[in-house]
């Protein structure tokens, strides 16, 4: 599928980055739950935190495949990483990117964008994941500040993150109750912020999932994202983008799931021949390549519309959809292909299995991707 | 200073080659490319000399290979080597001689105060193209260099080889060939990768010359045979031993 020379060069970069540096301690971050933080500034140093952000704003001023490109070869080889890097970019620094007032950028963006620090994006709370609509963190106008109260869960990067976009309720009385949203830049040093406990987890283990609980932080007037009552707009857009980027992680996980199974297929000898040459086993991998080529395209289509200024939505939805799910089928069935030593944690493959069922949820689940098909199906 | 930097296009070691039709040469479907390791630690020994150099430097790499390779050069850009000359090969096959002779062309134009390149390419894995260059340039030639120090126009270098170290002298301009270890080859940054494209990339054909050998056949080494599992423990290392001297006749 032609990419650029650009697009080829900084995908070679990133796999050998990927394999020389992140695969060798991809186990031993997983095993620990230890957040790689050498792994982050090397991330930070090659410039792959801010990929699609234009020089002026300490970006490497590339397009947004190249982005997705470096979170594919990444999770091909660790998952953790993988998100780390996708969230920081697609959730974190994104949104005050796309929606951002120029002072807003200015302030913000050249620390992400080179990864001198680190930010999240808090939307999930106790009642509002799937509905949103159910988010009760609050926001109170007090003069020329807003003072914020709430808890956000699942919060990838939150524990390392300096700054933090939140999403909050501006308008109780708001007759539909997502139109009483909206979001603010909260940064680590404002009084009442703290990320909490960390999450244990069954994959993704050396990515860092935390709280963040808001204790009447105030927040100045000038840190609000868009119009006020319009986070909702906001936060579907972002998710939109952050949903290739999951693609990318599934799409990542399943390739890398892929090679190790068909190393092992040449490999492992059974009734005198390599186990790939037994039909059971070659067709196993003959199919999860099939769907993994059909995931690239999705992907990578997704990502190439939102490059092109074209709406990408159902598109983002649906490359998310059939990668995770995709992920999920090409991981569990490199396990059966390992047999017992698939089962092992001796094995690289049941770790990709464990870190690919995140894909079918976050940012997302995989109904929440099908309810967003649909209702563009039916015009909804 | 003016550092030449030899690299040569060759398929990654990972990928698993084929022969091709004619049996002389590899099949190029599916082969992945990339710059010959050896030459990418020249590439970046020259990038550590610019770096050092008080007056500065430049750092000129020069490819002779397909136009395709116009990839490969690019990736020494981005490493942020200044300049680069591809000279676009059309010939099937060009030996030795003909790749010195080309390159030795176009270096004596550039007149760099040192010339680099990789010890050996890991293709065709000959390592006679840098000292004929050399010698095609009156150059003082260092081979296998392991470790490089230059101060002003005098290069000392040590060569670290199978049984002990030399350490040799010479005076610019000079060749060097260099070997694993000497540094680290760095990973292109990504706006470094963006600004490549940007950078002075010149592209002109190579001149053919006549090869003076030609290949008659090209062939894979045979495939291992499988292990065999003797017996087990004490008992089983004298039928071991027995293998070791009679069979594999390695005792």
């Amino acid at each position: 599928m032609d990419l650029t020379e650009e697009q080829q060069q900084i995908r070679e970069m990133v796999r050998e980055f990927a394999v020389k540096e992140v695969e060798p301690i991809a186990h031993e971050i997983d095993e620990t739950r230890r957040f790689p933080k050498e792994t982050v500034e090397r991330m930070a140093e090659l410039g792959l935190f801010g990929i699609p952000i234009t020089e002026e704003y300490e970006g490497a001023g590339g397009d947004n495949l190249s982005y997705i490109l470096a979170v594919e070869e990444i999770s091909r080889v660790c998952g953790s990483t993988g998100i780390t890097l996708a969230s920081n970019f697609s959730l974190g620094t994104y949104p005050i990117w796309a929606f951002g007032t120029e002072e807003q950028k200015r302030k913000y963006i050249p620390d992400l964008a080179s990864g001198r620090r680190m930010g999240c994006f808090g939307l999930t709370e106790a009642n509002a994941g799937s509905d949103a609509g159910g988010t009760q963190t609050t926001a109170v106008k007090k003069g020329d500040r807003w003072i914020l109260n709430g808890t956000k869960m699942f919060i990838t990067n939150a524990s390392y993150a300096y700054t933090c976009v939140v999403t909050a309720v501006t308008d109780k009385k708001a007759k539909k109750k997502h139109q009483g949203i909206s979001a603010f830049i909260v940064t680590k040093d404002m009084k009442g912020f703290t990320a909490g406990k960390k999450l244990d987890k069954l994959g993704l283990r050396g990515s860092d999932t935390a709280e963040i609980i808001l204790e009447d932080v105030e927040v100045p007037e000038e840190n609000l994202i868009g119009e006020i009552n319009g986070g909702f707009k906001f936060f579907m857009q972002t998710l939109d983008g952050g949903r290739i980027s999951i693609g990318a992680l599934g799409l990542g996980l399943a390739q890398g799931a892929l090679d190790k199974a068909t190393q092992y297929a040449r490999e492992r000898i059974q009734f005198g021949v390599p186990i790939g040459r037994h039909q059971q086993v070659g067709f196993k991998l003959a199919s999860m390549a099939t769907e993994i080529e059909a995931a690239r395209h999705l992907v990578w289509h997704a990502a190439r519309l939102k490059d092109r200024g074209l709406p990408y939505s159902k598109e983002a939805a649906m490359a998310k959809l059939f990668a995770s799910e995709a992920a999920y089928r090409a991981t569990k069935d490199a396990i059966q292909i390992y047999g017992g030593n698939g089962y092992s944690r001796e094995y690289p493959v049941e770790r990709y299995f464990r870190d690919a069922k995140l894909c079918e949820i976050g940012e997302g689940t995989s109904e929440i991707q099908r309810l967003v098909i649909s209702r563009t199906l039916l015009n909804e | 200073m003016k550092i030449a930097v030899l690299v040569k296009r060759v398929a990654d070691s990972e990928t698993r080659v084929k022969v091709g039709g004619d049996g002389t040469a590899v099949d190029p479907a599916g082969v992945q490319y990339v710059i010959n390791p050896y030459d990418e630690i020249a590439v970046e020994q020259a990038l550590q000399l610019k770096a050092g150099a008080s007056a500065g430097g430049e750092v000129i790499i020069v490819c002779l290979g397909p136009k395709d390779a116009a990839k490969e050069v690019r990736k020494a850009l981005a490493m942020t080597a200044d300049s680069a000359v591809l000279l676009a090969d059309e010939m099937p096959y060009r030996d030795s001689y003909g790749t010195a002779k080309v390159l030795a062309d176009e270096l004596k134009e550039l007149s760099p105060d040192l010339i680099i390149s990789g010890r050996i390419s890991i293709d065709s894995q000959v390592g006679a193209v840098a000292p004929m260059v050399a010698q095609m340039l009156e150059m003082p030639l260092i081979t296998e260099v392991s470790s490089l120090n230059l101060e002003g126009e005098t290069l000392t270098c040590e060569r670290a080889f199978e049984g002990g170290k030399e350490v040799v002298e010479a005076k610019l301009p000079a060749l060097v060939t260099v070997q694993k270890g000497l540094v680290e080859p760095r990973l292109p940054k990504l706006p470094d990768i963006m600004k490549a494209k940007k950078k002075p990339m010149t592209e002109k054909p190579a001149a053919e010359i006549a090869p003076k050998i030609k290949v008659l056949s090209m062939e894979l080494p045979p495939p291992r045979a499988g292990g065999e599992i003797v017996g087990e423990g004490a008992e089983a290392a004298p039928a071991l031993v027995k293998k070791l001297k009679d069979e594999a006749g390695v005792l």
